[in-house]
């Protein structure tokens, strides 16, 4: 697409460092209107950090930033807003309990004399603005009702009411499942059409042969390749991404690793589990020496399954054995004390301690083993954090860094590290390579097979297809808190998978 | 253990305002006031390096004061009317004062109440007690009555080093000890940064709560009996009064958030010295005592300051 005249945005020889760390180094790019670009990158690439200066989050150490030719402020968030610059983060910076008109007009409402809010001229506002941009959403829902692909959706139209016309999507689909990235994706044509510029971050490469024009790719703080997407092919995006140490997956590799059942020996096993109003009669066998992913669509209740197997939630009924004894855990400690590690959905909230370093929280599961006596012994703690490091390849390789200064795909790495340290005989991991790079994903599927072979029990919940079809020995599919379905991952195509979990719906 | 920064510049600060003190008055350096400030330092370095406990479990404890009127009320009752031997009367307190820690971390980790909220009616009750129990009579050792032993214990003085220093820095470093280098220290600054990632790591949070206000409580026991003794008269109604705010100070001071997960021993102890060095100097510096409040809330409102500064340099 050819836009007459300067782009919409452009920023030239951005650069940031933290320190020593070079976060960006020298970068130039460019968004047209009309444009969907997508910015790729492994983890800690930089791309967050670039997308925050053009935000005016963070402050570059040199560079500058063009919008339609003029010069823009740096470092100054409202001023980015008012230039026609919006963003959405991974995590919601909604108000949950305020309804989706509420929350689309936060902070500026439209007012009538003495400051009351006009709600019939913010009504007649977002209306329109939803019948423009052709999105459907009802406005009177509290937001923290709606599903989070609506809720992203509202976090795109309070963009459009600013009337932005750069929208910054930082890794969008990372909680969706699919049919909503592809609800998503019609959305972001439509704004498209109506000549938009858009930036788009996702560690999902088929997102980005689906809905982008053009590609940006970074690598370590620097832009290693410019290409239409038409251009470029898959294998070359990943070579350019991960440099020379390539993904190790293959199909067929995955394959012949495939070992439904493992050893044969029942490790957890679960007869008619439910919890009123959330699942229902859930029966499934966990073995030891293989690895069962439970996949549907969000809000398919795996979540709330799987806490209930560690202990932060209770079921109800039915009855859960481990090691052939009947259990009920309490609390996350009784899971632990069964022998079970779980690595939970939330990072931010559930995983991470985010003002420690990288050391402390990946001790903070086995602080026990890192006693003499009733002391800590810190250097213990620091042998063990280095080996996990290395092992999950975090980066950077530092285990005094606060873990809030992470890219987010490395912090999800030091979450994994956490529960891998224990050497659990369970491992429940929910949703366990959101934001993680190919690469890195392939470690984090390479370790799990390693614990596998040790003879672990591996439970994972997953959206993302592709990872269940690659890491899989069996598929359980759930819809609406049932298990309907359990199959032997070598005899089972993705294409039975996705008509499964559209379940009664489809 | 490494000494941080943030002490660092807090050691130096108490260096410079020594210097300037001894300085213009000579007389911060005999040993009568020096022995003074120590007395001071320890009575009040016990209950602060307490509070810090609670503060960096993310909670707070207002009923200090009132504690150590209600516990020193009683204290001295039970030996001044012969009751129980100080000894017993020690335990008796010490283990009221757990109690109380007990019953204010029950309330805060199990039932869910608020933390300023639980401390806020303690300080009121425990104060109410305390003057219901003497009927707002003073309480003291009747004339002539004299405890040696007791008194040597509590009040005595080694080598001009008054016993109370010494107590406080033995708690001091077992505190320390407990605090850095044990798995309860970790699990209690976990706690205190994040409630919900510390229970999904295994950790028992109610306990490890519980725990914090038990050991606050203890603590601040222990110092109402050395402020007892040194005081030998307890007017309810007044004894006490605010000192859950120099301990909140000195904990802030030496560097522990309000928010929770943060704080050193080390720093604490740095907080009281600087805060008693400063009373001293209003003292000795013939600044009107009136002003002693506005002196130390201004002194701490610029440490905040200063150390924000300096840390928003470092994220830049
Ligand atoms: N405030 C900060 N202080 C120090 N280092 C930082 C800070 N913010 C980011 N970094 C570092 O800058 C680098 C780039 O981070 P950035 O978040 O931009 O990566 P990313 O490409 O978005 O990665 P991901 O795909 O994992 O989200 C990382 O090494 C990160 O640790
Ligand atoms: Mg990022």
């Amino acid at each position: 697409m050819t836009a007459a005249g300067p782009p919409l945005l452009r920023g030239t020889g951005l650069a940031k460092t933290y320190g020593n760390l070079v976060a960006l180094d020298d970068t130039d790019f460019v968004v047209n209107a009309g444009e969907v670009r997508a910015l790729i990158g492994s983890n800690g690439a930089g791309k967050s950090t670039l997308i925050k200066i053009l935000t005016g989050a963070v402050t570059p150490t040199r560079g500058s930033v063009e919008i339609s030719g003029e010069i823009a402020p740096l470092g100054d968030p409202s001023e980015m807003i008012r230039r026609g610059v919006a963003c959405i983060y991974q995590h919601s910076n909604l108000a949950p309990a305020m309804s989706a008109l509420d929350n689309i007009y936060l902070g500026r409402q439209p007012t009538r004399r003495f400051g009351f809010v006009d709600t019939r001229r913010q009504r007649l506002q977002a209306e329109e603005l939803l019948a423009h941009h052709g999105i459907d959403i009802d406005l009177d829902a509290r937001v923290g009702t709606l599903s989070t692909v609506k809720q992203k959706e509202v976090e795109i139209l309070k963009a459009l009411a600013l009337e932005a016309r750069v929208i910054l999507m930082d890794e969008p689909t990372g909680w969706l499942a699919g049919a909503d990235v592809v609800r998503l994706h019609n959305t972001i044509r439509t704004l498209k059409a109506r000549g938009v510029g858009i930036v788009y971050i996702s560690h999902v490469l088929d997102e980005i042969f689906a809905v982008c024009d053009t590609v940006t790719i970074m690598r370590d703080g620097r832009v290693v390749a410019e290409s239409a997407v038409a251009d470029i092919d898959r294998p070359r995006v990943v070579h350019l991404m991960v440099g020379e140490k390539l993904a190790r997956e293959s199909a067929d590799a995955a394959l012949k690793q495939r070992r439904p059942r493992g050893t044969g020996a029942v490790r957890l096993s679960a007869r008619g589990l439910g919890k009123s109003g959330v699942f229902a009669d859930v029966s499934f066998d966990l073995h030891a020496g293989e690895i069962f992913c439970l996949t549907g669509l969000i809000g398919s209740r795996r979540t709330e399954l799987v806490r209930t197997l560690f202990g932060s939630d209770r079921f109800d009924t039915g009855t859960l054995e481990i090691d052939g004894r009947a259990v009920a855990p309490r609390t996350p400690l009784d899971g632990m004390s069964l022998g079970i590690g779980f690595v939970p959905e939330d990072r931010h909230r559930e995983g991470l301690m985010l003002d420690m370093n990288v050391t402390e929280n990946l001790a903070m599961a086995t602080l026990e083993r890192h006693c003499r006596g009733p002391l800590l012994s810190r250097s213990g703690m620091v042998r063990a954090g280095r080996r996990a490091i290395d092992d999950l390849s975090v980066q950077p390789r530092d285990g005094s860094k606060m873990v809030r200064l992470l890219s987010g795909g490395n912090q999800q790495k030091v979450l994994v590290g956490k529960w891998l340290s224990r050497g659990p005989r369970i491992l429940i991991l929910d949703e366990p390579t959101v934001g993680v790079d190919v690469g890195a994903k392939a470690e984090i599927y390479a370790i799990l097979r390693r614990e596998r072979e040790q003879g672990a029990a591996i439970l994972i919940v997953s959206s993302d297809l592709e990872e269940v079809m690659t890491v899989a020995d069996r598929i359980g599919v759930m819809v609406s808190g049932r298990l309907v379905a359990v199959h032997d991952a070598g005899s089972v195509g993705m294409a039975d998978i996705v008509r499964e979990i559209g379940g009664g719906s489809a | 253990m490494m000494i941080s920064r943030k002490d660092l510049s807090l050691l130096i600060l108490i260096i410079v305002v020594g210097t300037v003190v001894a300085i213009i008055n000579p007389r911060f350096l005999s040993p009568i006031n020096l022995s003074n400030t120590a007395n001071l330092i320890g009575l009040f370095g016990i209950f602060a390096v307490a509070q810090a406990f609670v503060i960096i479990s993310g909670g707070i404890e207002l009923s200090v004061g009132s504690i150590i009127a209600l516990l020193g009320v009683l204290f001295v009752d039970l030996v001044a009317a012969g009751t129980l031997s100080p000894g017993v009367a020690f335990l008796v307190v010490l283990a009221l004062g757990c109690l109380i820690g007990l019953l204010h971390g029950f309330l805060v980790a199990r039932v869910g109440l608020q933390p300023f909220v639980v401390t806020l009616c303690g300080l009121l009750i425990y104060r109410g007690i305390a003057r219901y129990y003497t009927e707002d009579a003073t309480a003291g050792f009747p004339f002539g009555a004299s405890f040696p032993t007791l008194e040597w214990l509590v009040a005595g003085r080694l080598y001009g080093v008054p016993h109370s220093l010494i107590a406080f820095l033995l708690i001091t470093v077992v505190m320390g000890v407990v605090l850095h280098r044990s798995v309860y220290g970790r699990h209690l600054f976990a706690v205190g940064k994040s409630e919900e990632a510390a229970r999904y790591s295994g950790i028992n949070t109610t306990r490890v709560v519980i725990s914090a206000y038990v050991i606050c409580c203890g603590l601040t026991a222990i110092a109402a009996v050395f402020i007892a003794m040194y005081t030998r008269s307890i007017s309810p109604s007044s004894h006490g009064n605010f000192y859950e705010l120099y301990a909140i100070a000195a904990a802030v001071l030496g560097g522990c958030s309000l928010r929770g997960g943060e704080g050193s021993i080390l720093g604490v102890v740095l907080g009281t010295v600087l805060l008693q060095v400063l009373q001293n100097l209003v003292n000795l510096l013939g600044i009107p005592s009136s002003l002693n409040f506005a002196v130390m809330g201004s002194v701490i409102l610029i440490g905040v300051l200063a150390d924000q500064q300096f840390s928003k340099r470092k994220v830049r």
